[in-house]
């Protein structure tokens, strides 16, 4: 049966005539393959793959630590409305973006900027690719904790979402905002004052007895979540027009 | 291959960085000459596409450069007048990284990392941080990362600052050895980079090519123009204020003087044979 079948597809298969210059062609391809590697290029997906490898281990260090210690303070913290832990989640979100700030940072040092631009990958993929990266892994960092001190202390999840994910978007803003002015070498100088000052900011308000997670501030939270968010998201779109790709990276330069 | 540069202008604000410069390049060596400001940089630049042009455009074989975007990324090696890293890299981390965006295939950039670092010097250091590095090895690795995809533009923006004199000369050798089947630029300030190795001198003065030919049709410029000559010590201050002096060496009681002068700079002066040096500093010698 197998046979017949076989023999069939062999008959329909047209084979075409010798072709000295086709068998000439064929050589010449499979030589290139083989010995001119130089001319292999990566596809977006290996270039992807390829830049995971220089997000630095302090990256995923950081993540790592950071998700160890909060989750050993849900489980053992007090989470009433006043309590510090509500604080403590309320600042994670900074602290949780302070690792993307550095490898966002990483890639506008001085000097580097010009020999991205020259590349065959244009900043704004490798823009893309660190934003994607840190995204997901923040985003699952914070839902995961999220998650766990909703089910450890039985408050809403939309609740202690909003109180992890407004003052990362505020963070977030903030970063995007300072490598868009392009301070060089002091921008990760900038991001983590920035991010200090909200962690503080925070700190402070709860010293000083400010009520920040009881419900009837919601509207407060959600109002600057919102502003947050939108100025995160104008900030992105400014520097990956602005600081990469095919046709509007060249906005940029030194004079010369 | 061909790389025209069309009716190129580059305006900051109010000032003039680059005007309405034309030219067409093949494969060689091509030397940018001019004296820090001249436009050099911001030409490049606009070549490489980092730099927006005010007016004109770029094109190889009749395409836009920008319009080309990767196709065209694909093909250039540069290596900017600054340079940088970023910090924490070692030598092989940074060659592994430019060759990511680059686009080259990991198995290849490994092999290719390792020959260049060789290329240049640097396989013992190639696991040491970058900012250990001094100028000139940091140069050197400048060197490597734009030769990583094996590019058939390749730009260099003052290659051999911060290298010694024998680094200069292997530098000079090997990129020789490379312009067969490649456009080269090299923009520098320094003459003897580009005397001997270029096919095609172009002298940029604020922001214009203001010659342009092969090194010993441009040193005619200055034929019978370059003189040597014995001057009085006590004479000097007042001859040093007149001529335009190449060089000078104190002797005993008298300066022996190189000098460029359309007459004769003085008695006794003897005509000599000139090189690219007088003939930049007859163009630039205003601007010391």
């Amino acid at each position: 049966m197998k046979n017949r079948k076989l023999k069939r597809y062999l008959a329909s298969v047209q084979v075409p005539g010798y072709s000295p210059q086709g068998l000439q062609e064929t050589i010449a391809r499979a030589g290139e393959i083989q010995f001119f590697p130089e001319k292999q290029r990566m596809t977006n997906l290996q270039f992807f793959r390829n830049q995971l490898r220089f997000i630095g281990k302090e990256f995923w260090g950081m993540k790592f630590i950071f998700t160890g210690i909060f989750l050993y303070l849900i489980l053992s913290g007090s989470a009433e409305p006043d309590s510090w832990i509500m604080t403590a989640a309320a600042i994670s979100g900074p602290i949780v973006f302070m690792a993307d700030a550095n490898i966002l940072c990483d890639i506008f040092w001085r000097g580097m900027l010009e020999l991205q631009m020259t590349a065959k990958h244009s900043l704004r993929k490798v823009l893309i690719c660190r934003m994607l990266v840190s995204g997901i892994a923040d985003f699952l960092i914070l839902a995961c904790a999220a998650s766990a001190f909703t089910l450890a202390k039985g408050i809403y999840l939309r609740q202690t979402l909003l109180y992890m994910v407004v003052p990362y978007n505020l963070m977030c803003f903030g970063c995007l905002a300072v490598l868009n002015r392009r301070i060089e070498e002091n921008t990760m100088l900038y991001c983590m004052t920035w991010g200090i000052l909200l962690t503080f900011a925070i700190i402070l308000s709860k010293s000083a007895g400010i009520p920040l997670f009881e419900v009837r501030y919601t509207g407060n939270w959600l109002f600057f979540g919102g502003i947050s968010a939108l100025g995160a998201i104008w900030e992105m779109k400014r520097l990956l027009k602005f600081g990469g790709g095919n046709v509007d990276e060249v906005s940029v330069g030194t004079f010369v | 291959m061909k790389l025209a540069l069309e009716r190129l202008s580059k305006q900051f604000k109010n000032k003039i960085a680059v005007e309405d410069v034309s030219t067409v390049l093949t494969e060689g060596i091509y030397g940018f000459l001019g004296a820090n400001g001249a436009g050099k940089t911001t030409l490049i630049q606009m070549i490489c596409g980092i730099v927006e042009p005010t007016a004109g455009e770029v094109k190889l074989d009749g395409k836009n450069t920008i319009s080309m975007g990767e196709d065209f990324r694909d093909l250039l090696g540069y290596l900017p007048q600054e340079f940088g890293y970023t910090p924490g890299f070692t030598a092989k981390d940074f060659m592994l990284y430019i060759s990511s965006i680059k686009g080259l295939e990991p198995r290849f950039a490994r092999k290719r990392t390792e020959e260049l670092l060789r290329l240049v010097n640097l396989e013992d250091e190639a696991n040491h941080k970058v900012r250990t590095f001094s100028g000139g090895m940091k140069r050197r690795l400048g060197i490597a990362q734009a030769l990583l995809n094996d590019p058939r533009i390749l730009i260099l923006d003052e290659p051999t600052a911060g290298l010694d004199p024998k680094e200069r000369v292997y530098f000079r050798n090997l990129i020789s050895g490379m312009s067969r089947d490649r456009i080269i630029i090299i923009s520098t300030h320094i003459v003897s980079d580009i005397e001997y190795i270029s096919d095609r001198i172009l002298v940029m003065k604020k922001g214009r090519f203001i010659l342009d030919g092969p090194a010993e049709e441009l040193v005619r410029e200055v034929d019978g123009g370059v003189w040597e000559c014995a001057v009085p010590r006590k004479e000097w201050p007042e001859f040093e204020q007149e001529q335009c002096i190449v060089n000078a060496h104190n002797r005993d009681h008298v300066v022996e003087a190189r000098v460029v002068s359309r007459k004769m700079p003085r008695e006794g002066a003897r005509m000599v044979e000139p090189t690219l040096e007088d003939l930049y500093l007859e163009y630039f010698g205003d601007e010391l």
